[in-house]
């Protein structure tokens, strides 16, 4: 389903390298609460959502979210360009370096490398978009946290959008959650897995 | 020939604009107001992909191809820092 456009959602023009700004926001590529781990929820949850709008809004914002991990990656990518070995030494950045020099890899800030074991793919429609809206907000903090680290306005800039972004997510599968409730019953529904089990029709 | 940087402005923009009322209408898909909306910026962004095309290059690989060369390799990759 994917083809692509040759151009960033947002741009990134960083005039100045910082290993060490790099080293914080590489976690929005490859950490727990990144981007890489938002698409590859959404991608997947998508599957088993019984509404054909809750798929939608899945697989549009998962598609989003691998924009925004492309733009977290160009943004490591300026910060580590033209870096010195004296400045990778001095920002802290020779244990990244050694293993990666400064190619982009999908890690969290603490070093340990992007795994699926942060996200759940239910199988469940309201609680997977529970997971959603949570997923959202773990976003939004980390990047608030990038913001009070970072002083650099070329960073603070696309930095700034991809938070706005998260809080728009998050805006949408509340908006999703109470479709499906409605869609469920309001007086009960827990009652049944609309994903699983049979018998009841797909709108 | 008009601004490239201006192009590309109006191009993200526009683009952007699509990308969020997307997601509301994935959430409203009878809000008539917003499908409108769609619509019209749709054919906006239709004519702005026209300039950009003639003025900068493809932007999706189902239009690219070229003459003499593979065109769709020859801007830079938009990850790098732009001059």
């Amino acid at each position: 389903m994917w083809s692509y456009e040759k151009r960033l959602q947002y741009p990134v023009k960083i005039k100045t390298p910082n290993a060490a700004a790099a080293k914080v926001i590489i976690t929005q590529y490859g950490g727990p609460d990144g981007e890489l781990g938002a698409s590859m929820r959404y991608l997947s949850q998508r599957y088993t959502m019984p509404w054909k709008e809750a798929a939608g809004l899945l697989t549009d914002i998962g598609t989003e979210e691998l924009a925004h991990l492309e733009i977290v990656s160009a943004i490591v990518y300026q910060l580590t360009k033209g870096l010195s070995v004296d400045e990778i030494k001095r920002q802290g950045f020779d244990t990244y370096f050694v293993d990666h020099t400064t190619g982009v890899y999908p890690q969290a800030a603490s070093g340990m490398p992007w795994t699926a074991a942060t996200i759940q793919s239910k199988g469940d429609a309201i609680t997977d978009l529970h997971e959603d809206l949570a997923a959202e907000q773990k976003a939004r903090t980390t990047y608030d946290n990038i913001l009070r680290l970072v002083d650099d306005p070329d960073v603070l800039d696309p930095i700034r959008f991809l938070r706005q972004r998260e809080i728009v997510h998050f805006q949408r599968f509340g908006e999703a959650l109470e479709r499906a409730k409605d869609s469920l019953g309001e007086k009960n529904f827990y009652a049944f897995n609309p994903g699983f089990d049979c018998g009841w029709k797909k709108k | 020939m008009e601004d490239r940087k201006m192009i590309k402005k109006e191009l993200a923009q526009l683009s952007f604009a699509l990308d969020d009322l997307r997601l509301f209408l994935d959430t409203h898909p009878d809000c008539l107001e917003a499908l409108k909306n769609y619509n019209e910026l749709r054919c906006r962004r239709d004519e702005v992909i026209k300039k950009y095309e003639a003025c900068i290059g493809p932007v999706n690989f189902y239009n690219a191809g070229g003459t003499t060369a593979w065109n769709w390799v020859q801007q830079p990759w938009p990850w790098e820092r732009e001059v």
